[in-house]
């Protein structure tokens, strides 16, 4: 058990590294105000759960179970690694750099409370989002209730990474409402823990029950239709678009269930910082993967370099931006033309992220490099959306340019990189190898 | 008709830890070509070269007479390829899979593809992602025979098949090249299905090419000697003369008849040496051990 926590701890440990950086920069500057927690999100969203799935991708359950190990063992040890561990570690930073912070800060009103808190709401979120990661859809999950289901803990799952920046707003607003969200997770906490070890099995691709006898027969007939690149463009086109509008609507419902806003407009605005994060992580998970998934594939396919790598990089800006327009039209009715035109300014400098992680992917396969400049795109591109707005305004024509020669530089990268490199049509570095946990 | 599907030469591949080549291959139309050698001997490399899946750092690559670089998507609408690596699983369900990859080959065809699927056992309703390990194989196999490809590049297309699956996959094979007109180069570790179906093969250990031919003629060139010898005479390797094992004055050794290394082990002193046929999995084993040895 010991040995799987420390191999999780070793290869994870630069982003504990800088997850804990950002954790410890939180602690510092919180108590010093004395106001709703705002901003725990750095730590949980990145060195949590969300860690451990990237392993359960790569069939990392079903590694384990072909170790000497329990299926409790290994149910106990992903927990710890996934929660246990990064809990304590927060609950450490917080309260070690909380102390220096008061030592520095003697003349200024210190609030403790406000530092228990996040370390509370670390600990409790992502024992959460550990119990949402087990209800996640796999790919062998048949019949329409394990799809509901999947469907239910995948919104959910959505939403904690995006929620994890916009739900302190509320949520932590009032002491009644922490004590209900408090309550709520930790419910989920606990549920969590008890469904770890079915978990395990699923992620492991064991049935626990004998398949269904009643199978349909098959239909060895192929249905006509739309095929080719124009497939690949609407399926995930309409998946991303979708998925990523149905979040800002339940984010926006969320809002107004929570009954403090009760104006569209401000519902609208309490959601707009969640579309520094959210919309890449869409556009990443449901498009820019599915695509260099399947690389190799299409590789050997009549498709020239420079017909791929535009696929690759203009299909997620495309993606992106038709969602943004979306998004850019909702608060173009509720907030007017202003809020509209930033909205979409948001949305165009994220597409220039997305499409740079595109010769990064082909490049360096889906690797530690990638993983580091994903983050670094959502850190630089949070930092670029002041632009517009703040003190350094940049005009539409700047971004158009800058949008313009980052996306055509992209565009040469991975054409480049399509010919020269053979790190993503391997095995280890194409994702081929991810969703093993469906395999029988 | 081009008389070599696939010619490779002096083709180059360099990795920090391997190099590939340089290499001289030919693949003769209308034959199944065996491409054999150890694990990491630069088989799948060389394979994908040929679909541009990485760049090679010397050599010419010409498919159908056509520079594979140049005319990449003229050499991919014409040419197949089979792997354990390609990755239909995000299209969901068998049926998508086949309308997306049929959407790029205009000559695709239907009556060829449903019949395979029955064949195959794989239905449109299917979920790739509970497919076995060998009913993907499959798949990718389906995928690249109802495009008709006039040459199909197969990597390791029989790992994880059950002998009837085997059996029903060179089947197939075998009906696709029946007409001469198609090419088959295949890659696997089952020599034994290599010497069966295989007209031609390819042996490649350390990124080199050490065999090259036909598979009966290359059978048939080599032998295991047994002998004996007396009063302490020893024997190296030496070209056409590989030892495979010595116990005390009992030896084995690989004999290659085209050079006069049985002569030489008369001069040298072996005694009662009797030769046997080999199989290529045991030629495949000696010439690997060869190699260890040295």
């Amino acid at each position: 058990m010991n040995r799987v926590i420390a191999d999780y701890l070793k290869r994870w440990w630069w982003v504990f590294g800088l997850t804990g950086i950002a954790h410890a920069a939180v602690c510092w500057f919180v108590p010093l105000s004395d106001g709703p927690i705002k901003h725990f999100f750095p730590y949980v969203m990145f060195a949590g759960p969300f860690l451990l799935s990237m392993d359960l991708h790569r069939g990392h359950a079903r590694v384990l179970t072909a170790l000497p190990l329990t299926t409790g063992q290994i149910a106990k040890s992903l927990w710890m690694a996934a929660v246990g561990v990064p809990a304590v570690a927060s609950v450490v930073i917080g309260l070690v750099v909380g102390g220096v912070s008061w030592v520095f800060h003697r003349g200024v009103p210190f609030h403790f409370g406000s530092l228990v808190m996040i370390c509370v709401a670390n600990i409790f979120w992502l024992g959460a989002t550990f119990f949402l990661l087990t209800g996640l859809p796999t790919r062998t999950a048949d019949g329409w209730i394990a799809r509901l289901r999947g469907i239910f803990f995948g919104s959910l799952w959505g939403l904690s990474v995006g929620g994890a920046v916009i739900f302190p707003n509320f949520l932590f607003r009032t002491n009644a409402a922490a004590m209900v969200t408090y309550a709520v997770l930790a419910g989920m906490s606990l549920a969590g823990w008890l469904f770890a070890e079915s978990f395990v099995l699923e992620r492991a691709g064991i049935r626990r029950s004998p398949a269904g006898a009643a199978r349909r027969p098959a239909r060895y007939q192929v249905s006509h239709g739309l095929g080719g690149i124009p497939l690949l463009i609407r399926t995930t086109m309409t998946r991303t678009v979708s998925i990523g509008l149905t979040m800002v609507g339940v984010m926006m419902a969320v809002v107004f269930m929570e009954g403090r806003i009760t104006s569209l407009d401000r519902a609208f605005d309490s959601v707009i910082p969640a579309f520094q994060t959210f919309p890449f992580w869409v556009v990443v998970m449901f498009q820019t993967i599915p695509i260099v998934m399947q690389l190799r594939l299409l590789r050997t396919l009549p498709l020239s370099p420079m017909q791929l790598s535009l696929l690759l990089v203009i299909l997620p800006v495309m993606s992106i931006l038709v969602l943004g327009l979306g998004c850019a039209l909702l608060g173009l009715l509720f907030a007017g033309a202003a809020m509209g035109l930033k909205v979409f300014e948001m949305f165009l400098l994220s597409s220039i992220g997305l499409a740079l992680i595109a010769p990064a992917m082909v490049w360096w396969g889906c690797n530690r490099q990638t993983l580091v400049v994903s983050f670094f795109f959502i850190f630089a591109g949070s930092v670029a959306m002041q632009f517009p707005t703040g003190a350094l305004k940049l005009n539409e024509v700047m971004i158009g340019i800058f949008w313009l020669v980052s996306v055509a530089g992209s565009w040469a990268l991975t054409h480049r990189g399509l010919r020269r490199s053979h790190r993503a049509y391997r095995v280890e570095a194409s994702l081929a190898a991810w969703g093993n946990s469906g395999r029988i | 008709m081009n008389a070599n599907a696939i010619e490779i030469r002096g083709l180059v591949k360099r990795y920090p830890a391997f190099q590939l080549g340089p290499i001289d291959l030919t693949v003769p139309s209308g034959a199944i070509y065996g491409l054999i050698g150890p694990n990491g001997a630069g088989k799948t490399t060389a394979i994908d070269l040929v679909f541009g899946l990485g760049k090679n750092d010397a050599g010419e690559i010409r498919v159908l007479g056509l520079d594979h670089s140049r005319a990449e998507i003229d050499i991919k609408r014409r040419a197949a390829y089979v792997g354990p690596d390609l990755n239909f699983q995000v299209w969901g369900k068998v049926g998508r899979a086949i309308r997306f990859v049929r959407g790029f080959y205009p000559r695709w065809d239907d009556a060829y593809c449903e019949q395979l699927m029955r064949v195959f056992g794989l239905g449109e309703d299917d979920k790739i992602a509970t497919l076995s390990f060998g009913a993907k194989t499959k798949l990718s196999l389906l995928l690249a025979l109802s495009r008709r490809p006039e040459v199909l590049v197969l990597d390791e297309p029989t790992t994880g098949l059950d002998a009837v699956s085997k059996q029903q996959v060179f089947a197939e094979l075998l009906k696709a090249v029946e007409s001469g007109e198609r090419t088959v180069l295949i890659s696997s570790h089952g020599l034994g299905d290599i010497e069966r179906f295989a007209d031609h093969i390819g042996m490649l250990k350390g990124g080199k090419l050490l065999l090259e031919g036909r598979t009966d003629e290359i059978v048939d060139r080599f032998r295991l000697a047994e002998f004996f010898t007396m009063n302490g005479t020893t024997f190296q390797n030496r070209p056409g003369l590989t030892i495979v094992k010595r116990d005390e004055n009992r030896w084995r050794a690989l004999v290659d008849q085209n050079t006069d290394a049985k002569r030489w082990l008369e001069q040298g002193g072996a005694k009662d040496i009797s030769l046997t046929r080999l199989t290529l999995e045991d030629l495949f084993v000696s010439l690997v051990k060869e190699e260890e040895a040295s």
